[in-house]
């Protein structure tokens, strides 16, 4: 283990009355459940349920989140579980004030995600890395066609500088509304919507090289 | 509507609770209009159903059971207090942890009862998680900390930010890993091997060394 180490080197509202969350905020919230914060202190009692309850509630969406952002499935379970170690080490890190507990965990995964592709950066090449998913779609041609372009999106996606995919992830794929997006990056919505804007451009621009845009799935 | 303004706003005419409806039905007017506005509007379709796509075949794709079983793991182990008691004193002490880690415990040992086989066989088939790893280092170097030596990054960045938790572990490194890692050692002995500290994150990675003296 000791030469592996050496080697490896807003808007956002609590758990009920998200009415004004995006959906995929409201899906992770509104189960009818405690809030966020009754959630948080029955978890620092040490209630195992309520961490069912939790991981239940968030490990989905920040799965794909991580997902979405490496293109690897090891790459989403080592973050999802370290957020939610994260979490459970230290739950006085949140603070309601600055948002809700989703934008705050997709904060954290952020950060667990950065830190871990800098680290991985010089051994994985990110071209490779869609290939580790493996739909489980039929054979049909248009499901094959289907799948290819979605290599090629997503090929393109990892191929953003960071700034801009974050932006298209959280935005787009993860379906957060700008202030949620602004919460989880620590940056104003208006950082967002520029990132946003010139991350989807710049995306254009790779697939019609790449040729996503030429053929007609449907 | 201008260009510029249609170009600014193109990527949320499909975006819930953006756009008033009479700005978006300007935009799509202006769309009508306008060759240059209208090629926006179909490349931001687009990359929309592009990224659909993409939401799709990876909404198929799930956090597996082992995530779970891993965290649960970890908190088995700080139960035991081995990794509690092995982090550095720079880290500021504050947490309810004792209680989650007890009644971690008491879950595991409840499943334990009713799933001894799934148990006897996940150690085998788990990840690379910190906790096994964690017990194992633990248990041979324990909480040896009492070197006086400063701890050297390893790493860029911050050292102990966003860290759950630490372990020194002591081993002896070759004289020439010490080189590689930048650190110059000059001692009276002739081993090949120096004793140091690292200091690892619960992943398992090294963050930063220390000499012993």
């Amino acid at each position: 283990m000791t030469s592996l180490a050496l080697d490896g080197g807003s808007a956002l509202h609590g758990t009920r009355g998200a009415e004004r969350a995006s959906p995929i905020v409201r899906e992770m919230v509104e189960d009818g459940g405690p809030t966020d914060e009754e959630l948080l202190a029955l978890l620092e009692t040490g209630d195992v349920v309520a961490f069912g309850r939790f991981y239940d509630r968030f490990h989905e969406s920040l799965f794909r989140f991580a997902l979405r952002m490496s293109g690897s499935t090891s790459v989403a379970e080592d973050v999802t579980q370290e957020v939610f170690l994260a979490l459970l080490d230290r739950p006085s890190r949140f603070d309601r004030a600055r948002g809700g507990l989703a934008p705050y965990l997709y904060g954290v995964a952020r950060n667990k995600l950065l830190r871990r592709l800098e680290r991985d950066r010089p051994y994985v090449p990110v071209e490779l890395a869609p290939e580790e998913i493996v739909p489980a779609s039929s054979a049909a041609l248009s499901g094959l066609i289907r799948r290819e372009r979605t290599g090629l999106v997503w090929k393109a996606l990892l191929s953003l500088p960071i700034h801009y995919r974050e932006a298209v992830v959280l935005c787009d794929l993860q379906r957060l509304s700008y202030a949620e997006a602004a919460a989880s990056l620590a940056c104003p919505v208006g950082t967002v919507r520029s990132r946003l804007h010139r991350g989807r451009e710049v995306l254009a621009e790779k697939l019609a090289a790449g040729g996503a845009f030429g053929r007609k799935v449907d | 509507m201008k260009c510029e303004d249609f170009a600014g706003i193109v990527a949320d005419l499909n975006r819930e609770g953006v756009l008033h409806s009479l700005e978006r039905t300007r935009a799509l007017e202006h769309a009508g209009d306008c060759a240059r506005c209208t090629q926006r509007l179909e490349e931001a379709r687009g990359i929309e159903a592009a990224l659909s796509d993409l939401v799709l075949e990876t909404d198929a794709v799930g956090a597996p059971e082992s995530v779970r079983q891993a965290i649960l793991r970890e908190l088995g182990a700080r139960a035991s207090g081995t990794a509690a008691a092995s982090r550095p004193p720079r880290v500021t002490e504050r947490r309810p942890l004792w209680a989650w880690a007890t009644a971690t415990a008491a879950a595991l040992a409840v499943t334990a009862l009713v799933s001894s086989v799934l148990l006897r066989n996940a150690p085998g088939s788990s990840r690379d998680v910190a906790a096994p790893t964690a017990r194992t280092v633990a248990s041979d170097a324990a909480v040896r900390t009492e070197g006086d030596g400063e701890f050297v990054p390893l790493q860029y960045g911050d050292l102990l930010a966003d860290s759950d938790s630490f372990l020194i572990v002591r081993v002896r490194l070759d004289r020439s890993r010490l080189a590689d890692l930048g650190l110059s050692v000059v001692t009276a002995s002739d081993a090949d091997t120096v004793p140091a500290d690292l200091l690892l994150g619960q992943d398992g990675i090294a963050r930063a060394i220390r000499l012993v003296e």
